[in-house]
């Protein structure tokens, strides 16, 4: 029961009002579940159990008492390793935290955990979340649960994998260029990249900070609001957090679905897809058309440079974001502990030997950009080139010159690829991102979800909706809407 | 526009504090680089003259908070010393300790 594709948020609070099972039996399940599926698939990087079952035991007092009280009351949750929990390890999957331990909250854990959620593990990425498939950690594979053969995506792929193998009923995970919308789409699930500014990023370890956002999995676009709802808000440990009311934003009655423009951008339909699926996001906007929504054709004219841009832009921030990983201070990997040398020394060895490859080269890419000769030739211009792919966005949107309201394209190029088969050529692997990161380069919303229900042995394909900055209830009501059609 | 040859790429090593002196390594490096460059040339085919830089990901512009000390509203999110000093990897007594900056 707790295990199935369709169990969700609302039928597990459904069971614990009627008293089918206590939360500590529940979470027990849970535990024991996650703990024998991550010998197969490596979602989880470490467990919280003996901390989280005092929780449970809590909120059945609190179930006793007064029924359920929050939206994610007991719901056990997978949360990203970059992502901090005070007190428990987070290493962003690098040796060079790998004894990191947190001293505060995130302002999304704060969130979740008045929320009375339960976390029931902190899950695998990309090393600082850097890649396309979770194999850039520097702990252990993630495998795609729909194929133990495949890659989960990345770089939230244990995140997405924990909720696609039923281990947990939601997650997080960070999108910084499709880092949540990417695995969600090859594991087959719902995963939303909020707006710039929608969630506080105070906790989560800077990857790009003009495009990081923190955001939900789940296996329904209901369970992603809900999860969107909780965690959200303005919050003054992060100035760019924006003030917004998403109160009801999981109601789905604010928006009349029926009316909302669709449009299709032609850009994304030309070349390098595979042909499963250019043939399932076309059947999703077929379903669409069939069932009475107006759909448009719009031109977003810059979005082939969206890929060069972004790949200026984030390694320029993150050769900065990740100057202060020296190994000495937050952790000093075991075999670095030798005490003769000088700073300098120091900090040459310790960069040079505990952070990865992928890391590593961004950082080398980021520091060439920025350097003195360079700058203007790449990052000016990539800054001008980012504001011309905004612009594209906001001509599509404009009311006064009969924009859409909503955009629908494809999430990835390809189904997910088989583990090994981009390692090496780390081109190949940013080209898995090409129509996810104009999203995060315009800060504007995008929700990753199944284009219909796959069978057993099939490899799932996602579309995209994306929305207007803070625009969330449109594409989420169009996503729940969606999810009733998917099948017709 | 530009090409990362052995000594430009020492140079960059060193800005970034990153050691890397295995030959296979630095000629991996070498070649995904220069490729990974000689992609970003399609953006010369943009005209970006009068294009106004994009330096974010916010539209907020900045607010100043009135000039008074926030004691206790900083207070509650400041760690505790203990707290501090508990997530420094070396210590002696209540000190931070760190290798010599000078020999």
């Amino acid at each position: 029961m707790f295990f199935d594709s369709d169990f969700t948020i609302e039928k597990y609070h459904s069971g614990l009002r009627e008293k089918k099972y206590s939360v500590t039996e529940a979470i027990g399940e849970f535990f024991s579940y996650a703990k024998k599926e991550n010998e197969k698939n490596g979602a989880f990087l470490r467990f919280l159990e003996d901390d989280q079952i005092k929780r449970a035991k809590d909120l059945d007092l609190r179930l006793e008492e007064g029924g359920i009280t929050s939206d994610l009351f007991a719901v056990p949750m997978g949360i990203k390793d970059n992502i901090l929990i005070s007190g428990g390890i987070a290493t962003a999957a690098s040796k060079i935290l790998e004894n990191y331990v947190s001293s505060y909250d995130a302002t999304v854990i704060e969130k979740l955990k008045s929320n009375e959620a339960i976390f029931l593990g902190k899950t695998n990425l990309d090393e600082f979340a850097m890649g396309s498939s979770t194999e850039n950690s520097a702990f252990q594979l993630t495998r795609n649960p729909k194929d133990i053969s495949r890659v989960p995506g990345g770089s939230s792929g244990g995140s997405a994998a924990a909720v696609a193998a039923n281990m947990a009923l939601g997650s997080l995970g960070s999108d910084t260029g499709g880092s949540i919308r990417q695995p969600a789409g090859f594991c087959g699930i719902v995963g939303l990249k909020p707006t710039y500014g929608a969630v506080s990023r105070y906790g989560v370890m800077s990857l790009a900070s003009s495009l990081d956002q923190i955001g939900p999995f789940a296996k329904t676009v209901k369970d992603v609001a809900t999860i969107f709802k909780t965690i959200s808000g303005i919050d003054k440990m992060d100035s760019t957090s924006a003030e917004t009311d998403y109160s009801t934003v999981n109601q789905f009655n604010d928006v009349n679905v029926k009316d909302l423009v669709i449009g299709i951008p032609k850009e994304y339909f030309v070349k390098g897809m595979s042909p499963e699926v250019e043939k399932e996001v076309n059947d999703a906007i077929g379903r669409m058309r069939r069932d009475g929504f107006k759909i448009k054709e719009i031109s977003l004219p810059h979005s082939k440079y969206a890929l060069s841009c972004y790949y200026i832009i984030l390694p320029a921030e993150c050769s900065a974001n990740l100057a202060r990983y020296d190994g000495i201070r937050y952790s000093v990997p075991e075999e670095l502990k030798n005490e003769d040398m000088n700073l300098l020394s120091t900090y040459f060895r310790n960069r040079g030997s505990a952070i990865g490859d992928e890391p590593r080269r961004r950082i080398l890419l980021g520091t060439f950009v920025l350097s003195s000769g360079y700058y203007d030739a790449y990052y000016a211009k990539a800054q001008k080139v980012r504001r011309l792919i905004l612009n594209d966005f906001m001509k599509a949107f404009d009311k006064s010159a009969e924009g859409v309201d909503v955009i629908v394209a494809p999430v990835t190029p390809s189904t997910a690829f088989k583990i090994g088969e981009k390692t090496d050529d780390p081109l190949s692997m940013y080209l898995s991102d090409i129509f996810t990161i104009p999203v995060n380069l315009a800060g504007l919303p995008g929700l990753s979800l199944p284009t219909r229900k796959y069978k057993e042995g099939e490899l799932p394909v996602n579309f995209q909706i994306i929305g207007k900055h803070f625009d969330e209830k449109s594409i989420l009501a169009f996503g729940d809407y969606y999810e009733k059609i998917m099948n017709k | 526009m530009a090409e990362i040859n052995e000594k430009s790429l020492d140079h960059l090593l060193a800005l970034a504090r990153m050691e890397e002196k295995d030959p296979k390594r630095r000629g991996k490096l070498l070649k995904d680089l220069s490729k990974i460059l000689d992609y970003f040339n399609e953006l010369n085919e943009i005209d970006t003259e009068n294009v106004e830089p994009m330096s974010g990901g916010t539209f907020l512009t900045d607010v100043m908070r009135d000039d008074s000390t926030k004691y206790r509203d900083v207070h509650e999110h400041d760690l505790e010393r203990e707290e501090s000093l508990r997530q420094f990897p070396r210590k002696e007594n209540d000190y931070l300790k760190i290798p010599p900056v000078f020999e």
